[in-house]
């Protein structure tokens, strides 16, 4: 799961930043309207958390700008602004939540998983796949009750792929998804990071599809 | 004279006008009262004389003188009370052995005056006008004299002043009634400009508006810019503050979140405690300066229902997803007397409190009372002891620190409600949670409201 923090307060930004990575997610900064409006445009995320003070260019025509253009991933609007017309102007421009500043971390946190599993159709915070269980709050995965330990990277791919589950993903997509855009991408490193995760969690759990990527497979289901 | 004058102030423009108009016509009036008089005097007098001149005439052609130097006096024309003794009319011939005399002189004398015209005092007292001429007769020289009495000459004068002062009293008092009317009249404009004023404070207007007389003009327009200067230096104001306190908001999250970590500093600690005051503090008084600012003007008239909307439509996609359902009155026709980001806000975290607190279920409704209109939201939630209510609103104390939020929605509308003299009472809703009762003036069924609308999901340009 890959977000853009839209921010130009350096140390807040920094601060959601950190707390995201914590919580299992690749992050992107951005400290200006048009860099925001850039990498929302050219970058897959899964979620944006966007300042509406921005400098350059405002958060509220960034977004706008964003929802003309077709990009509809979920964004969390994080403002000074906590006048009731504002949240309607913010909602209204295509927000799909509010939370005025200042604000709790932990609250922001939720919102922004809820927002992600609202996005892929999940009612739960707790994704389910045969024995594996991945608690989006906690950002902990256990198999059978017992926890397992992943790295940041495994468990990154290990959520994408649970969020849409029996969906065939490209390795392009996973990566897209799981890295920061400063990050030096291989794509060959996924293929390591599937391996760690068949030998973790049991060699039927993802499937490789030739040619197209990889799908997460619920003994349950059948296939 | 003209220093007590200008002491003498009377209180009111009307006043001034009047009493100024006044001392005017008195003065004028008087003047031409006096001269009025003057030249009757002097025209009566006139006549008069000549009549004494006349008579002088007739006794002069009555006299006749005997060869013996006898002096034959006729009856004279003109003048039946020259027979009636004391009659005020005489006449006297003197000759230098002998005087012949009116009978109406009976025993006494005229005085012997030298002037030609000259006022004697008569028999009885009579204040008499006396004309004297001496007339060459035969070498001899007689002196004729004819007088007549001036009462009847005060008489008359004196009457015709008291007419004239008569009628120029009228007349002044008509000028003074018409001054008074004028008055009235011309200083309407001002009666007009200060229930113009009243309005404007009142907030039912803000500015005067209609056309004044010229005089007035660059008054109202000075008066206009004067209000013009007083919001504008208001708004700079609440702008100052709101800026102020958003600009403190980032540092402050910035704060909390790092206080939160977690490390057990003394100082995160303290700043734990500290922060979330400094938090409520700011957003307290934001939301007072924002009050504070709109309730200078209450001219604005704003329809609830697309409020209502704007409001149900934001907090369903809030809410949505945790499966809250608001539902809305379909027919509001109520407007607002107010400004409209006052009463988004009342409404907005009236909303947004029962959303927060809701198992599934927020009905929000209007109804009319006198005088305005009441706005009910309820909600399934667990409610609120009904020990609690009050302290809710007073204090905007946070009953729960698990629920995100500052804990002062509650508070913050019912500030808001008392500036607009409305008012917010809890109680229990018929949805079993918590009903928000808000009770604020304004208007009810405007024949020009927009047809009930759906709520429509859906993106607006902002």
């Amino acid at each position: 799961m890959r977000v853009l923090v839209a921010e130009d307060e350096f140390d807040l930004a920094e601060q959601l930043k950190e707390a995201l990575v914590a919580a299992g997610y690749a992050v992107d900064l951005a400290t200006g309207g048009e860099d925001a409006l850039h990498l929302g445009n050219t970058e897959p995320y899964d979620a944006v958390i966007l300042d509406l003070g921005l400098p350059q260019l405002d958060g509220l025509k960034v977004l706008e700008r964003w929802r003309r253009a077709g990009r509809q991933m979920p964004v969390l609007v994080l403002t000074a602004r906590d006048r009731w017309s504002d949240k309607v102007a913010g909602i209204d421009a295509g927000a799909d939540d509010y939370v005025a500043k200042p604000f709790h971390m932990a609250e922001v946190m939720a919102r922004v998983r809820a927002l992600i599993r609202r996005a892929s159709g999940h009612a739960s915070a707790e994704l389910a796949c045969g024995s594996i269980r991945l608690d989006t709050r906690a950002a902990t995965v256990t198999v059978d009750g017992e926890p397992v330990r992943l790295t940041g990277h495994e468990f990154r791919v290990l959520a994408y792929l649970m969020h849409h589950p029996g969906r065939v993903i490209s390795r392009t997509e996973l990566t897209e998804h799981i890295y920061d855009q400063d990050f030096d991408r291989d794509s060959n490193t996924i293929e390591v990071f599937i391996g760690r995760l068949r030998r973790k969690l049991g060699a039927d759990l993802i499937e490789t599809v030739r040619g197209l990527g990889y799908r997460l497979v619920d003994p349950e289901s059948g296939g | 004279m003209l220093k007590a004058l200008t002491r003498f102030r009377p209180k009111s423009l009307a006043g001034r006008l009047v009493v100024l108009a006044s001392l005017w016509s008195l003065v004028v009036f008087a003047c031409g009262g006096v001269a009025l008089s003057w030249i009757f005097a002097r025209s009566v007098s006139a006549a008069f004389d000549d009549r004494l001149d006349v008579l002088m005439d007739g006794l002069v052609g009555v006299v006749d003188v005997t060869p013996e130097g006898d002096l034959m006096v006729g009856v004279p024309p003109g003048e039946p009370r020259f027979r009636e003794p004391f009659s005020g009319w005489y006449w006297q011939v003197e000759a230098p052995e002998q005087v012949e005399h009116s009978r109406s002189l009976w025993d006494t004398e005229l005085p012997r005056a030298a002037l030609e015209m000259a006022r004697v005092i008569g028999p009885l007292g009579q204040r008499l006008r006396m004309l004297s001429r001496p007339v060459m007769i035969d070498g001899r020289i007689y002196r004729f004299r004819v007088a007549g009495d001036t009462a009847s000459l005060t008489r008359e004068t004196a009457r015709f002043s008291v007419t004239v002062a008569i009628a120029l009293a009228m007349l002044g008092a008509a000028l003074v009634a018409g001054v008074l009317v004028q008055v009235a009249f011309g200083l309407r404009p001002l009666a007009r400009l200060q229930a113009g004023l009243q309005k404007v404070r009142a907030g039912d207007d803000e500015r005067l508006d209609g056309t004044f007389p010229t005089e007035l003009e660059p008054v109202v327009a000075e008066l206009n810019s004067l209000l013009a200067y007083n919001q504008d230096v208001i708004e700079r104001a609440r702008a100052h503050g709101g800026n102020l306190a958003h600009a403190l908001k980032t540092p402050l999250s910035i704060l909390s979140n790092e206080a939160e970590r977690g490390d057990d500093h003394r100082l995160a600690d303290a700043a734990r405690r500290q922060l979330p005051r400094v938090e409520r503090l700011i957003t307290h008084h934001l939301a007072r300066a924002r009050m504070a600012g709109a309730a200078g003007s209450t001219a604005a008239r704003v329809p609830v229902s697309p409020i209502v909307d704007e409001l149900v439509r934001t907090l369903a996609k809030i809410y949505g997803a945790r499966g809250v359902v608001l539902r809305r009155q379909q027919q509001i026709d109520a407007v607002f007397r107010g400004e409209r980001e006052d009463f988004l806000e009342m409404l907005g975290n009236l909303l947004d409190n029962a959303c927060k607190w809701a198992t599934r279920d927020v009905e929000i409704g209007v109804e009319p009372t006198e005088g305005g209109f009441v706005v009910h939201v309820d909600d399934d939630g667990p409610g609120l002891p009904e020990s609690e209510r009050t302290s809710v609103i007073e204090r905007g104390r946070r009953l729960d620190e698990s629920v995100p939020g500052s804990g002062l929605g509650l508070a913050i509308v019912a500030d808001h409600a008392r500036l607009y003299r409305g008012s917010l009472v809890l109680g229990e809703g018929p949805l079993g949670g918590l009903r928000a009762t808000l009770r604020l003036p304004g208007v009810l069924a405007l024949p020009a409201v927009q047809p009930t609308r759906r709520v429509m999901p859906g993106r607006q340009p902002g």
